[in-house]
């Protein structure tokens, strides 16, 4: 718990600093995901880029339609971290997103 | 093509200026399409004239790039057909994102074929064949008169 709760925090901060990404909720006690938008970028497309930098994440709805019609968004992605994950999987994470933005041509 | 190369050739031709995007005066049919997995969203407007020949095409949508771009290159071909060689066409793009391994329609030109298959590369990622078929679908429905949205998921 205590090592999922760091790589949380570690990735927050990375995405925090990220132009474009946009990070979903932000409660006291956080589970270990980063849902995010990045805007002008559809999250099946930033899922389907990752995944060629081989960083898997989910993309959709993730079994809360309403509450994406509430935040008034199409879908979201999320990467999840566990036990065996590090901060460096996170470091890919943000690279890969940069990836993904010069794609779509994003600063 | 790979992935990358893909996203690069929709997102320059077709992501940043989609083709016939909004809603086309005096249409005469229309239908929508909805992918409830990933709130991908078309709606595509036709004109028929007497002859069945479509006048004017367009959509409005959200989505993905995929999706977006596909409708978009689906609508600049459509244009001047007539509905069965529409149908036609469309069946021959359904055929070839999920196994031909390319167009055979003479309903094409050549470069019609070979705008369309710029799509082709998505069949490598069954996850976004839906994407890149849901205008496909929504169009025929709407040639159709079909009164309930298109879904992705039936």
């Amino acid at each position: 718990m205590k090592h999922e709760a760091e790589l949380v925090e570690y990735g927050q901060e990375l995405l925090q600093k990220n132009n474009s990404v946009k990070l979903i909720g932000s409660p006291k006690n956080k589970g270990g995901v980063l849902s995010f938008t990045i805007e002008g970028i559809h999250p099946h497309d930033v899922a389907t880029i990752l995944d060629e930098d081989g960083v898997a994440i989910r993309a959709g709805h993730h079994c809360c339609q309403i509450l994406h019609d509430k935040l008034n968004i199409p879908a979201s992605s999320r990467a999840s971290v566990g036990i065996y994950n590090t901060k460096d999987d996170l470091d890919k994470l943000n690279n890969a997103i940069n990836n993904c933005k010069k794609i779509f041509d994003l600063k | 093509m790979n992935l990358k190369e893909l996203y690069q050739e929709i997102i320059l031709e077709h992501g940043k200026n989609p083709r016939n995007l909004g809603k086309t005066n005096d249409f005469n049919k229309d239908a929508k399409g909805h992918n409830p997995l990933c709130g991908d969203n078309v709606h595509v407007y036709l004109k028929l004239n007497g002859q069945k020949i479509v006048e004017d095409i367009s959509f409005e949508g959200s989505g993905c790039a995929i999706s977006m771009a596909s409708a978009s290159i689906m609508t600049d071909l459509i244009k001047g057909k007539n509905e069965h060689e529409a149908k036609e066409i469309v069946e021959d793009f359904l055929g070839m994102i999920k196994e031909n391994p390319e167009l055979k329609s003479e309903k094409l030109e050549e470069d019609e074929k070979t705008k369309l298959m710029c799509l082709s590369g998505v069949k490598q990622y069954p996850m976004r064949v839906k994407c890149a078929t849901l205008s496909w679908h929504t169009l025929v429905s709407a040639f159709e008169d079909k009164i309930d949205q298109v879904n992705t998921e039936n």
